[in-house]
């Protein structure tokens, strides 16, 4: 039960990080286009874009582990 | 085109058909044939999920929009993103756990049989068939553009082996065409991703730099803007790819594959790292069809404006990075990967006719398991067949239209449904028919009201309804109804 709680507060969790992205490219775009470094054309919404891809792997790569635990605790 | 499209293309098609010819030897029953005998082992379903998310639209789709776009097909990537982290989380393992060939059966295991599954058929069938002709309809035009054959030809070879694979193999044929599929595309992705990169060395900052200078864009490439200014639009791109996602029955179907409820989730943990892998580079492919391909003579009819169409500029690129030879390599691939999913769509249909429709709604569960299996086969070809039909009249038809209405249909209907029934023991059938229901109708009714039917397939001047996805509308009427009414019926029981 209480990791089926986690699994809804991690979804949230995921979807208030795509809000707040969605939020600060319409509200920031200036922020969102602004380059890394100076000399840079990286800016930080590609990188912030780049780096919520990968939390979401990480986050279903970590879950994963619990899970598993889990479900090997009720087989028991 | 070269003569290596055409060897990798028959190379890939006589593959394909031996699989089938083994595994229609293994499928002897309704289990069998819907399932895979629920013997496919997370690993394979993994890449059978990321074969069946990842269509042409996916990976063609994405590069072109980012070649025209840059930034803001980000979107498009983390509702896509998103969408696997709430079917990894909250979806696969209860599905695995609840069903057992389709997610009508899923919808239906604790509320009244026979309302939940004919919606369920309904629903599956007015997502399958549409998203089957878009698939068909871009088939037909990259064989045009490709392999110098007709229109007709290619929708007749793709119709032809989809059948093939999903009447005589079922779903183990189906599966194991998506696994090779997959490994073909992350392969032609890799090599592509690695070929621009060798360009510069490895240094983003030389590409990123090199991207914004050739776009006409500039560094504005990089900024959001270019294709969304609305937030509201853009939320409903996230929404639609999210929970679409997550309610495409062809998808769901998959986890029905494996034997257990934690082999489905490793299965979608697995499916969406490669999602996410294949988006990561699909960025450094889009960069580079900028650098490469804008105003470029050989493949540019003007700046942004490609042969082919921006969809095109994935394989313009592998002409670029490895000449005519890995062009045609990559054409093979997209060309696989078209083939793949219209067969994973396919068996969800027929499953759904056969198991849902005929066996479970008109036998009541009493059906006889060969003439269950004799009225899948049946169906697969007639759906061939009306797809064949649908998608040559749809020729020159923007597959875009055609591909918005299963993903807003399957985000609207299917997933409120799907959630709700397994999560909340409140749900009671009316609920789930009324919200199901009208948001089936009020997603299809903004679709024709929005911008891609009423304006451009319609040619009407503007368009009554302004967002292209309706999902922002119908998916919380849906939710909100099928639980108003489910609380008034357990207040009146």
């Amino acid at each position: 039960m209480i990791l089926q709680r986690l699994a809804w507060v991690l979804c949230c969790l995921l979807i208030a990080l795509a809000a707040a992205f969605v939020l600060l490219s319409v509200h920031a775009p200036g922020f969102m286009g602004m380059p890394v470094t100076a000399g840079n054309a990286l800016s930080w919404g590609v990188v912030l874009g780049i780096a919520n891809i990968l939390v979401v792997i990480g986050v279903a790569l970590f879950f994963e582990h619990r899970l598993n635990a889990a479900a090997r605790r009720d087989a028991e | 085109m070269s003569a290596i499209a055409v060897w990798t293309f028959l190379l890939f098609v006589a593959a394909t058909l031996g699989i089938t010819a083994w595994a229609a030897r293994r499928t002897h029953s309704r289990q069998d044939f819907y399932a895979a005998g629920g013997r496919i082992t997370w690993v394979q379903n993994g890449f059978a999920i990321f074969g069946d998310a990842m269509s042409a639209a996916g990976f063609l789709g994405i590069t072109g929009l980012f070649f025209l776009a840059g930034y803001d097909t980000l979107f498009f990537t983390f509702g896509l993103m998103l969408g696997w982290a709430v079917v990894l989380l909250l979806v696969a393992e209860r599905l695995r756990g609840l069903g057992r060939f389709t997610f009508a059966d899923v919808v239906s295991s604790r509320l009244a049989k026979t309302p939940m599954r004919t919606f369920a058929a309904c629903t599956t069938l007015v997502v399958a068939i549409p998203y089957l002709i878009a698939q068909m309809v871009a088939a037909g035009a990259l064989v045009e553009a490709l392999f110098g054959l007709s229109y007709a030809q290619g929708v007749l070879i793709v119709g032809g082996l989809m059948t093939v694979y999903v009447a005589a193999g079922g779903m183990i044929a189906t599966t194991w065409v998506q696994i090779v599929k997959a490994a073909l595309l992350l392969l032609g992705a890799t090599a592509l991703t690695v070929g621009v990169l060798l360009q510069f060395g490895f240094d983003l900052n030389k590409l990123f730099n090199a991207a914004a200078n050739a776009h006409p864009a500039g560094l504005d490439l990089f900024r959001p803007g270019q294709l969304y200014t609305d937030g509201f639009e853009i939320a409903a791109v996230v929404l639609s790819l999210s929970a679409g996602s997550a309610g495409l029955p062809h998808v769901l179907m998959r986890f029905f594959t494996v034997p257990d409820a934690v082999q489905a989730r490793r299965s979608a943990m697995l499916a969406l790292t490669l999602i996410g892998v294949l988006q990561f580079m699909v960025l450094f492919i889009g960069l580079g069809a900028i650098v490469f391909l804008v105003d470029n003579a050989q493949f540019s009819e003007g700046g942004l404006k490609l042969i082919g169409g921006s969809n095109m500029a994935a394989i313009h690129l592998s002409n670029v990075i490895g000449g005519p030879a890995f062009m045609g390599f990559v054409a093979a691939v997209t060309f696989a990967t078209i083939l793949a999913v219209v067969s994973g769509l396919t068996i969800s249909a027929a499953a759904t006719v056969s198991h849902d429709l005929y066996s479970q709604v008109i036998c009541k569960g009493q059906s006889d398991e060969r003439r269950e299996l004799r009225i899948s086969r049946v169906t697969t070809v007639a759906l061939g067949i009306i797809a064949m039909l649908l998608s040559v009249l749809f020729e020159g038809q923007n597959v875009a239209v055609l591909a918005t209405i299963p993903l807003a249909i399957a985000a609207s209907a299917n997933f409120p449904v799907l959630l709700l029934a397994m999560y909340w023991k409140g749900l009671t059938t009316r609920g789930a028919l009324v919200g199901g229901g009208v948001g089936l109708v009020v997603s299809l009714a903004l679709i024709v009201l929005g911008p891609n039917v009423w304006q451009q397939a319609l040619g009407f001047e503007e368009a009554v309804f302004p967002y292209v996805y309706p999902t922002v509308f119908s998916m919380p009427l849906a939710f909100v109804l099928a639980w108003g009414f489910s609380v008034l019926d357990r207040r009146a029981s």
